[in-house]
């Protein structure tokens, strides 16, 4: 249910940022996408509990809705990628794969959009760890990284990762460009805001690098890394406890 | 955020287990079963996870009684829970977990009964055509291995499965690897050891993609293969450079010494060191591997007695015979109380033991044991899986020709270079010392041609498989030399003796 509880207050977050619009359309719109966050909220919550054809039955209609309006949306690229993740549950691969690799396509071909970036890029490591790819997993994982480097420093954008895309063909490429993002993990890690926790995107960033490593068996780092996350998680608790005692 | 601490404290105590620190791991999982309470509910996903965490964990600390009992309780609360369905993964896990532990068990009856309570939860959702019900069948397949000894049955079982499973899976996925380990396990029941060494290049592969070249899971896959060298193969250059880099570099930071896997990795690495004849090497790491399993199981356990065998393997090799008796004489005890007689590892401290009284001279005593383990490596032969060279033809040759018994020795031997070449292919490691041997007898016995002939194949294949200075293919030059200057061919005789002579110079020095 983690994962379902941190989306819910992640997308939420993403929605109320978004300036009002005056015309209707843009309101519309505004209703639309609020209705979907909290749709992918229920999904990933039946998917959690292991109903994957539930989830998958309702990420499919968001898909067929948006791709009516606009097929190339950060939102439709999210909805596929989560829709791989279930189907990877279902055990239907081959369907997941092709899923996964249009909303990869689509969140490529949008990259200077920051809307559900963030979001799809944790649900495409989630997909890959469900698949047992955890290299790959590993390397979306820093992608959403950097992507929290983006919007905690201003210098974070400018950094020389003109192509933080995602390709698996070869592993050659990939384990340079892999070390590149790796190195940018750690000056940004360094950033206090990168940990602010009560932005549930970033936490679940870090918690599916955990689980990566683990996966991978980097267990003694993982050990390493994990009180700080615990550390981390209590203070924000803690925070939530005493706003929930004034208001 | 409450959910996500709970996750993170089983998270916490997972990744302890999974270093091997089965004692701080364990502190972890019973504290968190009392935290847990205040934070979710009881039968909520953490909580599960928690207690088959707690299950693991105990298991591979050897203590697969309490194991049971708590994958038992992991079970029940999975069945019952609202927080997990039927289908969900971690179910399945649960399932898939149990059935491992009773087969480590060698509990036929309870597999079975998980196995058939599996089956109908995957039917309850979905049909025979998915992979989770081929993946089921791939679990069920081990019966015929574990129990029932089927090899043959269980092959053409397990074509059927992966036909259905390529269906399924996409090529990379690593769902293949489980059934390229069983292929594995069916492939060295039957000797096909090139078989077998193609699939583990195969897993190899596999967790090279899904995993990275940098990671520890991807480099324990490449031990596996260096294991597979040091035991049925002779590629020990290869083996040794995956041990000097993914065992030293990646795997060993990762791991506690206590991890289940720490052993059996130092017991090859030993047994690497011993064939290429640096027994030194070999005794310092045997000698770590016996601190491991006391500190770990204590002097009566079947391990203990198990890692001082090897170590006194290595004193024997190394011409330590008195340290070697004194440990081997305990081994026997150990091992005796703890499994029994009709056990591998009985049979083989008793060979070394046997190996050892013909060294010190005492050949009644030598002759009684290893006749003894003689006997009972028949009777265990089928279990000895891990122990290719378990019977102790080699040491009862040794003892025939030191008694004359020429026959009698050339008899076995023969027989012995039969089967191995059956098992290994004729240009193997393990046939060095029964042709040596056999020379031996023949050059005794005055067949001179056949010492010769038989000699010259020890003294290639040592050649070919080790190197021009092990320890080995010198004493096969020297004992050529012996058979050619027997022979009248004293310049033939010349040219290997000054090649014995310089090997040995290259090794001990000038």
């Amino acid at each position: 249910m983690a994962q379902n509880d941190s989306n819910k207050v992640a997308l939420e977050e993403v929605s109320k940022t978004e300036a009002p619009s005056i015309d209707k359309d843009s309101k519309k719109r505004e209703r639309f996408e609020s209705r979907w966050v909290k749709n992918l909220n229920r999904a990933e919550a039946y998917n959690e509990k292991g109903y994957y054809k539930t989830a998958s039955f309702m990420m499919r209609l968001w898909i067929k809705r948006e791709s009516k309006n606009r097929a190339n949306s950060n939102l439709m690229a999210t909805s596929l990628i989560a829709k791989s993740k279930y189907l990877e549950g279902l055990g239907e691969y081959d369907k997941a794969e092709q899923a996964f690799e249009r909303g990869v396509h689509i969140l490529d071909s949008n990259r200077v959009d920051p809307k559900y970036r963030l979001e799809a890029l944790n649900l495409a490591s989630e997909s890959k760890q469900a698949k047992g790819e955890f290299y790959h997993a590993y390397y979306l994982s820093l992608l959403a990284k950097y992507e929290i480097g983006k919007r905690v420093s201003t210098s974070m954008s400018s950094e020389a990762i003109e192509a933080a895309s995602y390709k698996q063909d070869s592993l050659q490429g990939f384990a340079s460009q892999l070390e590149q993002l790796e190195n940018l993990a750690v000056a940004i890690n360094k950033a206090p805001a990168s940990t602010n926790y009560s932005n549930a995107s970033y936490f679940k960033t870090d918690y599916n690098l955990l689980k990566i490593n683990q996966g991978r068996g980097f267990y003694t780092d993982g050990i390493n890394s994990i009180d700080s996350l615990l550390a981390h998680v209590s203070s924000t608790l803690i925070v939530q406890k005493d706003d929930l005692k004034r208001k | 955020m409450i959910q996500q601490k709970a996750d993170l404290l089983v998270t916490k105590a997972e990744l302890y287990s999974n270093k091997g620190d089965y004692r701080t791991a364990h502190e972890l999982f019973s504290k968190n079963s009392k935290n847990l309470k205040s934070l979710v509910s009881k039968k909520s996903k953490s909580t599960i996870r928690n207690n088959l965490g707690y299950a693991l964990s105990i298991r591979s600390d050897e203590r697969s009684k309490d194991a049971s009992r708590y994958m038992k309780y992991a079970y029940n609360r999975a069945r019952r829970s609202n927080d997990i369905s039927k289908t969900s993964r971690l179910f399945y896990t649960v399932f898939e977990e149990q059935m491992d532990l009773f087969e480590e068990q060698r509990k036929k009856k309870k597999y079975k009964k998980t196995a058939n309570k599996y089956r109908r939860t995957i039917l309850l959702k979905y049909r025979r055509k998915s992979p989770f019900y081929w993946r089921y069948r791939l679990f069920e397949n081990e019966l015929l291995i574990y129990f029932d000894l089927k090899f043959r049955k269980a092959e053409k079982r397990a074509y059927k499965i992966a036909e259905k499973l390529n269906e399924y899976f996409p090529e990379k996925h690593i769902n293949n690897k489980i059934l390229n380990d069983q292929l594995y396990s069916i492939y060295i029941r039957q000797n096909r050891y090139d078989e077998a060494e193609k699939l583990l290049l195969e897993n190899n592969q596999l967790t090279l993609w899904n995993y990275g070249q940098t990671s520890p899971i991807y480099h324990m896959s490449k031990l596996d293969e260096a294991m597979f060298q040091v035991t049925f193969g002779s590629d020990f250059g290869r083996a040794e450079a995956i041990y000097d880099t993914s065992f030293s570099l990646i795997v060993r930071p990762q791991l506690n010494d206590n991890h289940e896997k720490m052993l059996p990795f130092l017991n090859k690495k030993g047994a690497l060191y011993e064939k290429t004849d640096r027994f030194q090497d070999a005794i310092a790491v045997y000698s770590e591997a016996k601190k491991i399993a006391l500190d770990r199981f204590g002097e009566s356990s079947l391990k203990y007695g198990t890692a001082i065998e090897r170590l006194a393997g290595a004193y024997i090799s190394a011409g330590r015979y008195k340290d070697a008796e004194r440990l081997l004489e305990q081994a026997v005890e150990v091992v005796r109380k703890a499994l029994g007689k009709r056990s591998i590892e009985y049979v083989t401290s008793l060979r070394s033991l046997g190996e050892l009284y013909s060294i010190n001279g005492k050949y009644s005593e030598a002759r009684k044991v290893i006749e003894q383990s003689y006997k009972l490596s028949k009777k265990v032969s089928d279990q000895a899986v891990e122990v290719p060279e378990i019977n102790s033809i080699e040491e009862m040759a040794d003892l025939y020709i030191t008694t004359g018994n020429y026959d009698g020795a050339e008899e076995i031997l023969q027989e012995s270079i039969k089967s191995r070449t059956r098992k290994f292919g004729d240009n193997t490691y393990q046939l060095i010392t029964p042709y040596q041997l056999l020379g031996k007898v023949f050059l005794l016995k005055g067949a001179y041609i056949e010492a010769e002939q038989n000699v010259q194949k020890a003294s290639d294949i040592a050649l070919k498989t080790l190197s021009d200075t092990s320890s080995k293919y010198i004493d096969a030059l020297a004992l050529l030399s012996e058979v050619q200057s027997e022979m009248g061919r004293f310049k033939d005789a010349k040219v290997n003796l000054n090649k014995t002579l310089k090997g040995n110079e290259k090794i001990y020095g000038k």
